[in-house]
């Protein structure tokens, strides 16, 4: 399958799931010019298309990492869906566009983000210099939402309490080095 | 161990929103009355932030044709079917065009620099073939036909009548320059085809002479062959001791050498004179079957070897004398 490129949508999805982030290049390809077109259509310029584009993918990778993901439309179809999301999203971020739909501004609220303890550049410099296993199976874990036997599937581990019991000490060992870094009192 | 387990397990539940029920407000309370246990729970809830931060860059850095530290190479080695890596197809977002070029447009590929080499290489023995050798020798070779070709004897030379050489009989002032081809006009090639030109004989003028002849009479059958007697055929023309016979046609060609060569070569009809003018006045005679030539009052006898050869200066004074008779 892999020898010849992802063929279909199940392709893709199968191997997202799987946490092969050479689908995410796939995907990047197959809906570059549909995004882009978009964007530069809707008063978009080339940096915030690339924005989208990510944003996008991103989006697309989590959901569809998901287990309970299930694919209803073409691929493309669902991508661009969120494309069109994400874009409207930046477009009234931006001043010029900022009364384009009062109710959904409206709506937003800075509030909403909560207060984290630690500054999350911080962390995730201190994700990178983890050992590759701690950091593919934290990144799994938390980010792809890959399910334990998955993660065990994908990185040979026995089962999925040997992953869980890995993923701890994985957590544990992140977390030592963060608040040694930090210290209780630079708590933010 | 176990326990911290599950708790970190209980906190990532809660903090993806997979509780519920009782287990959610039991969560809930142990927050608000264990502080320790809320701040453990905002710990993880800022690191796995910064976990799924780290994730997004590490995509992105993917999207953009970065390779992040560690990570691809692993999930290269994990999908061994995956022919290409990801920072061959995906470059930056703003080569986009570039991307669809490189999948849509046969490019030559210089990963195979050895086999460049040997087409750069190729390609310059090709030109210096052409350019180098097979040009500049059908130049040299167009050059030699030229100058065989119109190697023109000079035409004042060749129509004046002063320029006439004195000839015994009648010379019929045929040129036949232009259809003549000679050994001498070809050039002194170097040998391996280089460029050097090499000067030639030039051909001066050449025409036709009909020479007369002589044979001295033995005075067997003739008591006094002294006087002449003209009549019969003609073949036969008796004058003093000599009697006239059947001439014959001789080629003269008239040459410069570039070398300075003085003197002639004689074949069966042809002469060739060698530092002699045509305007200089020279008969040819043939007495006893030898051809003479005269110039100037003085007689050479030119030999029919085939060779170049000098004028030699004829002393014989009865030889001189009987030349001279008719």
């Amino acid at each position: 399958m892999f020898g010849i490129g992802f063929n279909s949508d199940n392709d893709i999805v199968n191997e997202i799931k799987r946490g092969n982030e050479k689908a995410l290049v796939t995907l990047y390809k197959q809906n570059l010019n549909a995004i882009k077109k978009f964007v530069l259509n809707n008063s978009g310029t080339i940096d915030e298309a690339q924005d989208v584009m990510q944003e996008t993918l991103i989006a697309v990778w989590q959901n569809v990492a998901k287990p309970e993901f299930l694919l209803n439309v073409k691929l493309s179809t669902y991508v661009f869906s969120i494309a069109k999301n994400q874009w409207y999203k930046q477009l009234k971020k931006k001043t010029r566009f900022k009364v384009v739909d009062v109710a959904m501004t409206e709506n937003i609220r800075a509030d909403e983000a909560p207060m984290l303890m630690y500054d999350t550049k911080i962390v995730s410099d201190y994700v990178n210099k983890l050992d590759e296993t701690c950091r593919r199976l934290l990144m799994y874990f938390y980010f792809d939402g890959l399910d334990m036997n998955t993660i065990a599937e994908q990185m040979g581990f026995a089962n999925s309490d040997t992953v869980k019991s890995k993923k701890y000490q994985c957590f544990k060992k992140l977390e030592t080095s963060i608040k040694e870094h930090f210290g209780k009192d630079d708590f933010i | 161990m176990k326990s911290d387990i599950d708790r970190i397990y209980l906190i990532d539940r809660f903090l993806k929103g997979e509780l519920s029920g009782l287990t959610l407000d039991e969560f809930k309370s142990r927050m608000r009355t264990n502080s320790e246990f809320a701040l453990e729970v905002e710990s993880q809830r800022a690191i796995i932030e910064g976990i799924k931060l780290a994730r997004k860059q590490h995509l992105i850095s993917i999207l953009n044709g970065e390779k992040a530290p560690g990570i691809i190479a692993h999930v290269e080695q994990s999908f061994e079917n995956t022919e290409k890596t990801i920072e061959q197809v995906i470059p930056n977002f703003k080569e986009k065009e570039q991307i669809e070029t490189k999948e849509y447009k046969l490019k030559p590929n210089f990963n195979d620099w050895y086999l460049s080499v040997a087409a750069v290489l190729l390609a310059g023995l090709l030109l210096y073939f052409v350019f180098g050798y097979y040009i500049p020798h059908q130049k040299l070779e167009m050059a030699n036909i030229d100058s065989t070709t119109t190697a023109k004897p000079e035409e004042n030379l060749a129509t004046t009548p002063e320029s006439k050489p004195d000839v015994a009989v009648n010379p019929s002032l045929k040129d036949t320059s232009k259809t003549e081809n000679d050994s001498l006009e070809k050039p002194l090639l170097a040998q391996g085809g280089d460029s050097m030109k090499v000067e030639n004989d030039k051909k001066l003028f050449q025409t036709m002479y009909s020479v007369a002849a002589f044979e001295t009479i033995t005075p067997e059958g003739s008591d006094n062959n002294s006087n002449v007697s003209i009549g019969g055929t003609g073949n036969d023309l008796k004058v003093n001791n000599l009697r006239k016979v059947k001439g014959s046609t001789v080629k003269v060609e008239y040459w410069q050498s570039v070398v300075g060569f003085k003197g002639y070569k004689l074949s069966n009809t042809k002469l060739q004179l060698f530092d002699m003018k045509p305007e200089e006045k020279v008969s040819l005679k043939y007495l006893d079957k030898q051809l003479y030539l005269k110039k100037n009052g003085s007689y050479y006898k030119l030999n029919a070897s085939g060779n170049f050869e000098s004028y030699q200066k004829e002393n014989n004074i009865e030889l001189i004398k009987s030349l001279e008779s008719n």
